[in-house]
């Protein structure tokens, strides 16, 4: 193949509410995308083949793995990474890993909290096995996932108590 | 902005309908759905095909629905429905709870959001293939002409079906679902540590007046191929008076072909896979009052 050879083909998509248009291989990974494109370095990178949950984002609705997400995959989906979390404050489920201190190197934090996020948007309150289920793809060599359990906990309770005072 | 395409030399085709797919028959190219599978081959140093054909958007290959199939009730899954989608479809946990249950056991939600069931069957090792094995699903594939209908199981022994055939539909049958019967599926792994699974199997046994009629019995997971274990079966189905478990047991272990990998021993594998077969119909016999 041609060194220079460029493959034309335009992908548009939409990111944390902002529509891209990029020309880009068809094979070309979303997690490259997310992070050399478009600067929005949040989401983490390292197994690279769906094992640590590192570089999950919610792709029309569904939490999926950015590593396993190929550009001709993309084409008119909507995307929310982790950035689209706390644009002027912390979203409550980052709020509960601080108190909890559910972080050490905070890299699989953000897969964590996206799949988090995923299953609150899905049910709006789980059963610790549903927090289980949902956090089962996302691995931490830190912690010890105490605090991060911890941390659930912390929000599930925060939750029941709003819905019970209504003030959802 | 513009990326070199270098590193990604593929191209791609999403056709919407089986009849507009191109050069089915190339070699080089391949069948993409999900693609987890692929992506996991490339990272791991396996080279890239020159065009991907994705099931993506084939309408053909989507749904799940209760069809007439010869004149009989049957659950019909599109190849291109995920494994997310499968888990969750009320028609599958009522009438093919084990392959729901096989479902919920392969990796975790966001691969199952991505890879399909087609995927999962054409890797020939998936998880979901000893649940549908003694489901005694049918698979429709296509061509590049005509779909043309094959049991799973006669698939499994092909030596190396064409990849250049499409699976379009994966057919249960669900009338024998409904008769006095009990099934189950059983995966033996370290899926923390995702190391793949051990073993996989599944069983479906039917009784008549408290007696065994019919056993299947189905294994897979790790590398094997999956398969079902025809002699074993047979010794259940002769023994209405009574069970030799040793006998079973040692037939079922003769029965499997398996293999030792650095972390476990053929002798181990077949051992575990006896013991979870026997256990499983001793509690159907004592549900039963026969034990
Ligand atoms: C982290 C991780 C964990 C996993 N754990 C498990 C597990 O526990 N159990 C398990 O069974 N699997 C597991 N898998 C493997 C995989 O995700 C599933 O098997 C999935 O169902 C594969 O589907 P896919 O659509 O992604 O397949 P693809 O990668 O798209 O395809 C797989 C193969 O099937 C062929 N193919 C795909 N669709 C068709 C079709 N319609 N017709 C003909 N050929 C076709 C492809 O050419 C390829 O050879 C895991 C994967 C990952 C990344
Ligand atoms: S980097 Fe994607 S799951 Fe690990
Ligand atoms: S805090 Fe370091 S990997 Fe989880």
């Amino acid at each position: 193949m041609d060194a220079n050879k460029l493959i034309e083909k335009t992908t548009s998509f939409k990111v944390n509410g902002k529509q891209i248009e990029l020309t880009l291989p068809p094979t070309y990974r979303l997690v490259d995308i997310l992070r050399d494109s478009l600067s929005l370095t949040g989401t983490k990178v390292a197994c690279e083949v769906g094992r640590c949950g590192a570089c999950s984002v919610i792709m029309n609705g569904k939490l999926v793995n950015s590593c396993l997400i190929m550009a001709y995959q993309m084409e008119d989906a909507e995307i929310f990474t982790i950035e689209s979390l706390s644009e002027e404050r912390l979203h409550p489920i980052q709020e509960a890993f601080l108190q909890a201190g559910a972080l050490q190197c905070g890299y699989c934090t953000p897969g964590m909290i996206i799949a988090l996020k995923s299953l609150l948007d899905e049910e709006e309150q789980p059963s610790k096995e549903d927090v289980l289920t949902a956090l089962s793809g996302n691995l931490c060599r830190c912690t010890g996932y105490e605090g991060i359990l911890r941390a659930v906990d912390l929000l599930t309770k925060k939750r029941h108590e709003t819905i019970g005072e209504g003030k959802e | 902005m513009k990326i070199s395409a270098d590193a990604y030399p593929t191209t791609v085709e999403m056709p919407r309908t089986l009849s507009a797919i191109h050069n089915l028959r190339n070699q080089h190219n391949r069948i993409i759905s999900g693609g987890t599978i692929l992506q996991i081959n490339w990272e791991a140093g396996v080279e890239k095909p020159e065009h991907l054909i994705s099931t993506e958007k084939l309408s053909e290959l989507k749904g799940i629905s209760e069809v007439q199939l010869d004149g009989e009730p049957a659950l019909k899954i599109g190849a291109a429905m995920t494994i997310s989608d499968c888990l969750h479809n009320i028609s599958i946990q009522k009438n093919a709870s084990i392959l729901a249950e096989a479902c919920e056991k392969i990796a975790a939600p966001a691969v199952r959001n991505r890879g399909t069931i087609g995927g999962n069957i054409c890797s020939k090792i998936g998880d979901t293939i000893p649940a549908l094995l003694v489901l005694e699903a049918q698979l429709s594939f296509y061509n590049g002409e005509q779909e043309n209908m094959i049991s799973l199981r006669e698939w499994l022994t092909k030596p190396n079906p064409p990849s250049s055939e499409l699976l379009t539909n994966i057919y249960i049958p669900i009338h024998t679902l409904n008769k006095p019967g009990s099934s189950f599926f059983r995966k033996i792994g370290r899926r923390e540590s995702f190391t793949a699974a051990i073993i996989s199997i599944a069983g479906y046994i039917e009784y008549e007046e408290n007696n065994i009629k019919t056993a299947r019995l189905a294994i897979g997971g790790g590398s094997h191929l999956p398969c079902r274990l025809s002699i074993a079966e047979k010794e259940i189905n002769k023994a209405a008076n009574g069970i030799d478990w040793s006998f079973l047991s040692q037939v079922i272990q003769d029965d499997f072909s398996s293999y030792t990998d650095p972390f476990i021993t053929v002798e181990y594998r077949k051992k575990v896979a006896a013991n979870l077969f026997i256990a499983w119909i001793k509690d159907i016999l004592k549900e039963q009052g026969k034990e």
